[in-house]
């Protein structure tokens, strides 16, 4: 792990300690737990020093860990989408579409019409790791001495841990949220490619494989990956061909997505759709706003933090740029397994006759949508 | 139509999470005619021009049907 001077990051280390147990065998490693919580603390703040113990912890759930780190981001901290965290192997989504025939009264047999549709789609969360290294040793002259113990053999420094470690779970935690809603595997990616483009509603956008054709293989398909393609064949989405979006334009794009809203959705029982935007829609809103004439199109709170189109809210998430999506949060599901007993943070040595340690995170993750035909995606 | 990126064009069509396309990307056509209408001053269409010989092939045989005509 390259170390990259950076600027303070306020965060609060809890430290799990774990009693050591004694053993005649000198190959039991050497594990520490960190619970993290990430509170913005006020400067001049210290953090609890991390304690490190020898322990034997296999078998056991960490879930905590692991949640506070997905907490961490702002997807799952809103809790606006579904988080489905009881997400086994090959966990089956059932969707239920159901049409209806009237047909003129008859006192012989009738004749059966219309259907009872049940869709399965089976959500087999992707098992994912984060694992880094790093020598303490290479800081000995660094600003972390400073609260290093005296001995040669401690090279602890509560700053780095607070700071370096810490840090490197928020990353975490962000990358998760970003491969969420951006993630593209090489497979959908080449299926994505093969299909034939038009503009009609039954093919895929040209935009649309633009966007796959602009990322990087990863492991996990995100939420715009699955509205473009899931189960193996083009999504239903309603799609919405979509172009550079600036200030200036933007509002005649968030009206085009608008009108592309089922009324259905419009008008749910199940609660109010929302837009889905990149960050930088939050900055083009207000510039449009403020260069407005007589009113403002969008509605902003006085403090920024609640905008809103034509009465939708429009929530800001780390969407591809000129990519928004309109849908009913229930139709978006994060699903993971949290009480996976291999979901843990563990900061370690690489081997017991060494002093490199290393960290590591393992967890898994997948996206899923529901109800594709109700949801809309735009893209440019 | 042959749509191509310009050399030494960069297009990021969608941000820094995406990847950037330059002339050495391959790409469909039909991506890049999606690029074009996003990017019109890096993308062109590179349409292939006859060659010059073609053209004075053609400028002598209307000549000479306009020798016949007079």
């Amino acid at each position: 792990m390259k170390i990259k001077w950076s600027g303070l990051l306020f965060v609060s280390l809890m430290a799990l300690t774990i009693s050591m147990l004694t053993s005649c065998n000198p190959a039991i490693p050497f594990a520490v737990l960190l619970a993290l919580s990430f509170v913005p603390m006020p400067k001049g703040v210290l953090s609890m020093a991390i304690s490190a113990t020898v322990v034997d912890i296999r078998g056991k759930a960490y879930e905590p860990i692991i949640e506070e780190l997905l907490f961490e981001n702002r997807t799952v901290a809103d809790g606006l989408i579904s988080f489905e965290t009881d997400v086994k192997a090959e966990t089956i989504f059932t969707e239920n579409t159901t049409t209806v025939a009237m047909q003129a009264y008859t006192s012989g047999a009738p004749t059966a019409s219309g259907t009872m549709g049940l869709v399965d789609v089976s959500v087999t969360p992707t098992k994912i790791m984060y694992y880094d290294t790093f020598d303490m040793n290479t800081l000995r002259s660094s600003r972390f001495k400073r609260d290093m113990k005296a001995g040669a053999w401690n090279t602890r420094s509560a700053e780095f841990d607070k700071v370096v470690l810490g840090s490197y779970a928020k990353a975490i935690s962000y990358d998760m949220e970003l491969k969420f809603w951006q993630g593209l595997t090489a497979a959908t990616q080449t299926a994505i490619a093969a299909l034939t483009p038009g503009a009609g509603q039954t093919a895929v956008g040209a935009a649309e494989q633009t966007w796959a054709a602009a990322q990087t293989a990863g492991l996990v398909d995100g939420v715009v990956a699955k509205m473009i393609y899931n189960n193996g064949a083009l999504g239903k989405r309603v799609k919405r061909l979509g172009t550079t979006i600036s200030a200036s334009n933007i509002d005649a794009e968030y009206a085009k997505i608008y009108g592309d809203i089922p009324s259905a959705v419009l008008n749910a029982a199940l609660g109010s759709p929302y837009f889905f935007a990149p960050y930088s829609h939050k900055q083009f809103i207000n510039i449009f706003n403020t260069n407005a004439t007589y009113r403002d199109k969008f509605s902003v709170s006085e403090n920024k933090e609640k905008y809103f189109y034509n009465g939708i809210e429009i929530r800001f998430y780390p969407l591809p740029e000129n990519c928004i999506i309109a849908a009913l949060p229930a139709h978006i599901i994060w699903c993971t397994d949290t009480l996976n007993d291999i979901n843990y943070l563990e900061v370690n040595k690489v081997a017991n006759n060494q002093d490199n340690q290393f960290i590591k995170n393992v967890s898994t993750l997948a996206a899923h949508v529901v109800n594709q035909k109700y949801n809309v995606l735009y893209l440019g | 139509m042959a749509f191509k990126i310009k050399e030494g064009s960069e297009i990021a069509p969608y941000g820094a999470t995406g990847n950037t396309f330059t002339s050495a990307s391959v790409l469909s056509q039909a991506v890049l005619e999606h690029l074009a209408t996003r990017f019109p001053d890096d993308v062109v269409n590179d349409t292939v021009k006859k060659p010059a010989a073609d053209k004075a092939a053609a400028d002598k045989a209307a000549a000479e049907i306009n020798n016949s005509k007079s």
